[in-house]
């Protein structure tokens, strides 16, 4: 399984990104195995829409879940036409979500926060 | 002829200059601040026409589809979404290029109108007045503002008012101008602002120049950043109670005796600018 996370720098002891569509990077986590993958997050520059393009991102991935801070409507919209799951971030790094996700931990993410849509 | 006049922000008097200095010369009006529109207040313009604006959205026919991803590919305004089982589309992130209908080889995208807003069409005294509404709570402003411009004759004499800020808005409405005129204030926001407008005018390469209004001794907030950048200063116009006045009652400044040789003054700096 999958779990993509918003990342503040491509490395393995990094702090989640709060933000889904803007976060510096992503991390790819792979249960089996237990290794990172990182990728630049090319929707994070786009003036607008960068929660669908990362949901895009997300879906061309592979990926079985999301953590992140936030999901705004639209990338909400898309997630919940898939089958990923998505969680609210528990834990300053990584590995801590990804523990706390493993045990259960993380809270799953039903509604959409703010947009970051701009005009 | 095209002069388009642009502020930071923060109201600083943009459309109270614009509009005066249109009228003094029989300019035409085109309101390209289409989120907020008010040069009308001041010019009093007939209106004769109206025209709705708007875009052409996709519609994809699910049954047509084969997820072949060619439109999500090709659409730079990641307006469409391939979720594996669907195409989602987000209308207000579309733009309407028809990008995606061109490049969909299974004839499963028709398009539909959607409508942004609309555009007035008329006059005022003996000059065109164009003005660009944007409906409440609609994100998507650029195709509005591409069609008051469609209005515009490059061989006649028109004062463009720009929306306020940076964004693609002001991109848009920057297209095709002759001369930009950055209406500031002497305060710090002022000059932040003032700093942003200058850096998009140079990036685009418009020759422009500086109107300081509500001119007082803080000035030098912005002479001193003009002097050490090289800006060109039009000119300046003071702040008073009279002007303040006029401007709540919707008046134009130039009816006042003062402000008007001032007006009348700037608008000849200006001219002798855009000509040169
Ligand atoms: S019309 Fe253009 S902006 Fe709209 S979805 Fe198609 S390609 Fe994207
Ligand atoms: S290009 Fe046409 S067939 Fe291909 S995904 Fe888009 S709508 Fe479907």
């Amino acid at each position: 399984m999958k779990i993509l996370l918003g990342s503040k720098t491509n490395t393995v002891g990094s702090e989640v990104d709060n933000r889904f569509g803007r976060a510096e990077y992503y991390a790819i986590y792979d249960t089996e195995t237990k290794e990172y993958t990182f990728t630049d997050n090319s929707a994070k520059d786009g003036a607008h829409g960068a929660g669908p393009k990362a949901a895009q991102i997300a879906i061309d991935l592979g990926v079985d879940v999301i953590i992140t801070g936030n999901l705004g409507p639209r990338a909400l919209a898309v997630v919940e036409n898939t089958d990923i799951k998505s969680f609210r971030i528990n834990g300053e790094t990584l590995q801590e979500n990804v523990d706390n996700y493993l045990n259960d931990k993380l809270e799953p993410i039903n509604a959409a926060g703010p947009s970051h849509a701009g005009n | 002829m095209n002069i388009v006049f642009l502020s930071g922000k923060g109201g600083t008097g943009k459309t109270t200059v614009s509009t005066n200095i249109a009228y003094l010369n029989g300019f035409n009006y085109y309101d390209c601040d289409v989120e907020e529109p008010n040069g009308h207040i001041f010019l009093k313009p007939v209106i004769n026409e109206i025209i709705d604006s708007g875009v052409l959205n996709p519609v994809i026919n699910e049954d047509k589809c084969t997820l072949c991803n060619a439109c999500v590919r090709n659409c730079q305004f990641g307006a469409l979404v391939n979720t594996g089982k669907k195409i989602m589309v987000f209308n207000e992130l579309c733009h309407g290029c028809g990008t995606c209908s061109l490049s969909c080889k299974y004839d499963a995208i028709t398009e539909v109108k959607r409508t942004l807003g609309k555009v007035e069409v008329g006059t005022y005294e003996k000059a065109k007045f164009v003005r660009g509404i944007l409906n409440v709570k609609e994100p998507l402003a650029v195709p509005v503002i591409k069609d008051v411009k469609k209005l515009i004759n490059n061989e006649e004499n028109n004062i463009i008012d720009s929306p306020p800020g940076t964004s693609c808005t002001v991109v848009e409405t920057l297209e095709d101008m002759d001369f930009a005129v950055l209406v500031t204030e002497p305060t710090r926001f002022g000059l932040s602002d003032l700093k942003m407008a200058v850096y998009v005018v140079r990036e685009m390469k418009i020759p422009f120049g500086i109107v300081i209004n509500r001119s007082s001794k803080d000035d030098h907030i912005i002479t001193d950043y003009l002097e050490s950048e090289n800006i060109d200063l039009i000119g300046k116009i003071p702040y008073s109670m009279r002007a303040a006045r006029l401007y709540s009652e919707g008046k134009m400044m130039i009816e006042d005796e003062e402000f008007y040789e001032r007006f009348k003054k700037l608008s000849e700096d200006i001219i002798k600018r855009v000509d040169k």
